[in-house]
């Protein structure tokens, strides 16, 4: 027999009702407190809020700072550039006006000199004479020549250049013309008379002469003869450089820069060091950069007055600014250079120490700014710590209390507010989850009564067949279904739905089946009982409920059923080949809506093979997840393909298929489902075999039911009397012998007796009982018989008659029973 | 089933009057009994219309014939229907008892 009763239960406990052990709670306090130790060093651990804070302020303060500080250090700079410029300026006029101050009464003298030659009669001797005085006197020219042009001087000379200079205060004169040295083809001479006017001559170092490195200052003469003005020689000056060496040294911007006098070809004039006078500059750059600084010393050349930064000049080696200026009247260039690690060093320096000190400031700020940020977060921690005890169910935690006015006080206290809900709405939840396990308790009581009143097997039969299923959407439901003997050859099939579900629907459920179950008979016509069962439901309904219903009387022997359908889903009736006919027919409207309103019925036939299928829209109305409906095609696919299984297995695969569209969505309605099949009977004797079954008491009484049951069958199946009391013989026998033998357990036992006409002429007897296991077989019976009436004794007679009287006898035991077959021929 | 008891000079005669089983041989049992403890010595059972007997039935009929055969006494057996007869052959006890195919033979064994 088979178990189709579902049972879902959704018992769903609130977790809040959990009751924690409250001693459990105290032990854990210790614990909780020093977590919360350690989640208050956790704001100032990594991702602490102050570690971070304090990470996000100091980088902020560095960009500032280091902003501000390369603002300054460029700003100071030019501040430092331009007083550099300003200085290195002053001292280029300064000095520039100096070396004019000398030069100017050098260059006044050749002129008053060669106006006076270009009279008609020059007094040589005293133009001589002036110009020696000029020399002595002057601290700066150190020789004077006066060149004639040839036959100039007189008719007799062709050439003449008398010439004075100092030595060690004397003044010596002398005649620098002969025939090795011909001024006439010196720079000094030519130029100036090529020119016209007057030249300082390239620094040179005369040798012979005043052994000494000098300039020249040549300034043309012209005599008047014939009224033309002819050239007629050049009067000379030269300087000493040594006299500009003493004026540049005074003339630097700082300690360790000097200047210097360029001439236009860029030979050096002056220098700090004796081996570079008279060095051609440009052979003094070091090779490293060129181009650079060659253009600067081009530009400086030309006589810009320029401002530069220079690094690799022999000179000066280290990076250097250097300030040039040209010297008015000469051809000269002024420079002034100096280092700019002397010009920014004291910056530096400054800068520097300002870098200590901002270094050691932001390691201050870093420590006060952590110690203030975890001040400010150390109430975030307790509230952390209490929140967290709350959240472990520790309601008896006590808020942190912080006094100021600000956002944490007033976090504090909304999570205060929030505790106290907490409280009041689990207490709540805890009443509300006791009260609805009470319901659920008493409902799943509910459910096991209301699956105990509907029959759940059916005996197994060579000629009929039934299974069914209710599976409630809730712990009770309203549908219904129910199957009966009303005797051994009628039962009793039906299926209802109340309108309504849950506990109201059940209710009304049972009184609709309590009704059927105390009305239908075999005395009264089916239709007259559900009209008077529609009677007694509509009296007693204040609720204005109803139950679809359909009730049916099988014929089990004829397979004819009388059934009357109030308002159910049409049922459907399976033929063998799978064709499928739907019961339209509707005799009355459902129960309970109308007191008089009158019921038909209809019968239908049964052959062998049919099935009759039973729903309720349960089934047919089955919801998916996409709100679309079962609907009765998919049941009635899976009843056509199979049709012919067992009405238990056939239930079982619509069930299935059932709950598998119903995937992921709660069950809305209960799923009720019925199948009664009339077997098909094997073919080779499908008339012959005749069945009748008796179900018997295990008491002597019964034996009346079973002769009477034997001798109807005798009657029906044509047994002789001789062969029926030998029948009825065996029969006593084994029953008698199951009733005192089998059972000692007092209470009552069923024993099933089968007739089977397993062919004309034969009938096969299977008595069944659950009691002790006896093999009669294995009784030795061999003894009962040719005894004297001495030896005779009392007892296993029975069992001998019975062997004597069968054609074939077999015992079994299974599933706990005794099954004897015997077999008789008549 | 009914006893249907007749006194004559020779014997007591019980007829047994439709079904002896397992549901009913304690009254055979009972008046057989009786007439035993009041010392009568000879009986005489007419099965003529006896339709069905089962061990139980035969089972007291042998403890009859058993306590009257101790007190040499006389029990027998008369006018077994054919089918009867045929189960006291299957059990044996045609060799046992004493049965006539009437009631006068029966009482003339006397």
């Amino acid at each position: 027999m088979y178990n189709f009763f579902t049972f879902t239960f959704a018992k769903n406990l609130s977790a809040a009702a959990e009751n924690d052990s409250s001693d459990y709670r105290y032990m854990e306090n210790e614990k909780k407190q020093t977590e919360g130790a350690r989640s208050g060093m956790r704001l100032l651990s990594k991702g602490g809020l102050a570690i971070r804070y304090t990470r996000f302020f100091i980088l902020a303060f560095l960009l500032v700072f280091s902003i501000a500080f390369y603002y300054t250090f460029v700003y100071t700079r030019a501040i430092l550039d331009a007083d550099a410029v300003q200085r290195a300026s002053d001292i280029t006029d300064l000095t520039i006006s100096r070396i004019s101050n000398v030069i100017k009464p050098v260059e006044q003298v050749p002129y008053t000199l060669a106006s006076a030659l270009e009279n008609d009669k020059p007094d040589y001797r005293m133009i001589l004479d002036l110009a020696r005085e000029f020399v002595l006197d002057d601290t700066v020219v150190f020789g004077s020549a006066i060149a004639f042009e040839p036959y100039m001087y007189s008719k007799k000379l062709y050439r003449y250049c008398p010439y004075a200079f100092e030595t060690r205060n004397a003044i010596i004169g002398k005649d620098l013309s002969s025939p090795e040295y011909d001024y006439f083809t010196k720079d000094w001479y030519r130029i100036p008379k090529m020119l016209q006017k007057a030249v300082w001559s390239e620094p040179y170092y005369d040798k012979g002469g005043g052994d000494t490195l000098m300039c020249t200052y040549s300034v043309p003469f012209y005599r008047w003869i014939d009224h033309n003005r002819v050239f007629a020689g050049v009067i000379t000056m030269d300087i000493s450089l040594h006299t500009f060496q003493n004026i540049l040294k005074s003339a630097r911007v700082s300690q360790t820069g000097f200047s210097y006098l360029m001439s236009r070809q860029g030979k050096l004039i002056t220098s700090i060091r004796e081996k570079y006078l008279n060095s051609d500059i440009r052979k003094l750059i070091l090779r490293k950069q060129g181009r650079a600084t060659d253009s600067v010393i081009d530009r400086m050349l030309r006589g810009e007055r320029m401002f530069v930064k220079i690094t690799d000049l022999e000179l000066v080696k280290v990076p250097s600014l250097i300030y040039s200026a040209p010297v008015p009247h000469t051809n000269w260039i002024f420079a002034i250079t100096f280092p700019t690690r002397e010009l920014y060093g004291g910056m530096y320096d400054f800068f520097w120490k300002l870098t200590i000190i901002f270094l050691v400031s932001l390691f201050a700020m870093t420590i006060i700014t952590i110690l203030i940020t975890g001040k400010f977060t150390r109430p975030i921690s307790r509230l952390v710590e209490a929140t967290r005890r709350i959240g472990q169910g520790d309601f008896g935690t006590v808020m942190p209390i912080y006094r100021s006015k600000d956002e944490i006080s007033q976090l504090t206290f909304a999570f205060s507010q929030m505790k106290e809900e907490l409280v009041h709405y689990i207490s709540n939840l805890q009443e509300a989850t006791a009260a609805r396990e009470k319901i659920e308790g008493e409902l799943s009581v509910a459910h096991d009564i209301q699956m105990g009143l509907l029959p759940k097997t059916f005996p197994v039969r060579d000629d009929w067949d039934l299974a069914a299923l209710l599976d409630p959407a809730r712990a009770v439901g309203g549908d219904l279904y129910d199957f009966y003997f009303l005797d051994d050859d009628h039962l009793f099939i039906a299926i209802g739905d109340v309108s309504g579900k849950g506990v109201p629907a059940s209710l009304f459920m049972v009184s609709a089946r309590t009704l059927f179950r105390s009305r239908i008979s075999l005395r009264e016509p089916l239709n007259q009982s559900v009209y008077e069962i529609n009677k007694e439901i509509c009296r007693e309904n204040p609720n204005q409920m109803f139950v679809t219903f359909i009730a049916g009387i099988v014929d089990l022997k004829n397979g004819s059923m009388t059934y009357c359908n109030a308002g159910h889903n049409p049922p459907f009736l399976v033929r063998p080949s799978g064709k499928i006919e739907k019961m339209k027919e509707v005799h009355g409207i459902p129960l309970g809506i109308f007191e008089h309103t009158t019921y038909s019925s209809a019968t239908i036939l049964f052959s062998p093979g049919d099935a009759f299928l039973l729903y309720t829209d349960g089934v047919t109305e089955a919801l998916n997840s996409a709100g679309d409906f079962y609907g009765e095609e998919p049941m009635l696919d899976i009843v056509a393909q199979n049709h012919d299984l067992c009405p238990a297995e056939l239930i079982r695969r619509l069930e299935s298929d059932v709950i598998d569209f119903m995937k992921g969505v709660d069950q809305a309605d209960d799923i009720t489902l019925l199948i009664l099949k009339s077997k098909q009977v094997p073919a080779q004797d499908t008339k012959a075999t005749e069945v009748k079954q008796i179900r018997l008491q295990n008491q002597l009484g019964e034996l009346n039911r079973l002769v009477a049951t034997l001798e109807q069958v005798a009657e029906d199946w044509e047994i002789p009397p001789k062969a029926c009391m030998e029948l009825n013989l065996i029969l006593e026998e084994l029953f008698t012998n199951v009733v005192f033998y089998a059972f000692d357990d007092g209470r009552d036992h069923e024993i099933v007796v089968t007739f089977k006409r397993i062919a004309p002429g034969t009938v096969e007897i299977i008595l069944e009982d659950d009691g002790k296991e006896f093999n009669l077989l294995e009784k030795d019976t061999s003894d009962a018989v040719n005894q004297t009436i001495d030896e005779r004794k009392i007892g296993g007679l029975g069992i001998h008659f019975v062997k004597q009287l069968v054609n074939e006898i077999r015992y079994e035991r299974t599933d706990g029973k005794n099954i004897v077959h015997l077999i008789r021929n008549y | 089933m009914e006893l249907i008891e007749k006194n004559t000079e020779k014997c007591i005669i019980i007829g047994i009057k439709g079904r002896l089983d397992t549901i009913n041989y304690s009254i055979l049992e009972k008046r057989l009994m009786e007439l035993l403890d009041q010392n009568v010595t000879k009986i005489m059972v007419n099965c003529s219309q006896m339709d069905y007997v089962s061990s139980s039935g035969l089972r007291i009929l042998l403890m009859a014939l058993k306590r009257i055969t101790m007190v040499k006494g006389k029990f027998v057996l008369c006018s077994l229907q054919e089918n009867i007869r045929e189960i006291f052959e299957i059990s044996g006890f045609t060799s046992i008892f004493e049965i006539y195919p009437n009631e006068e033979d029966a009482l003339n064994a006397f």
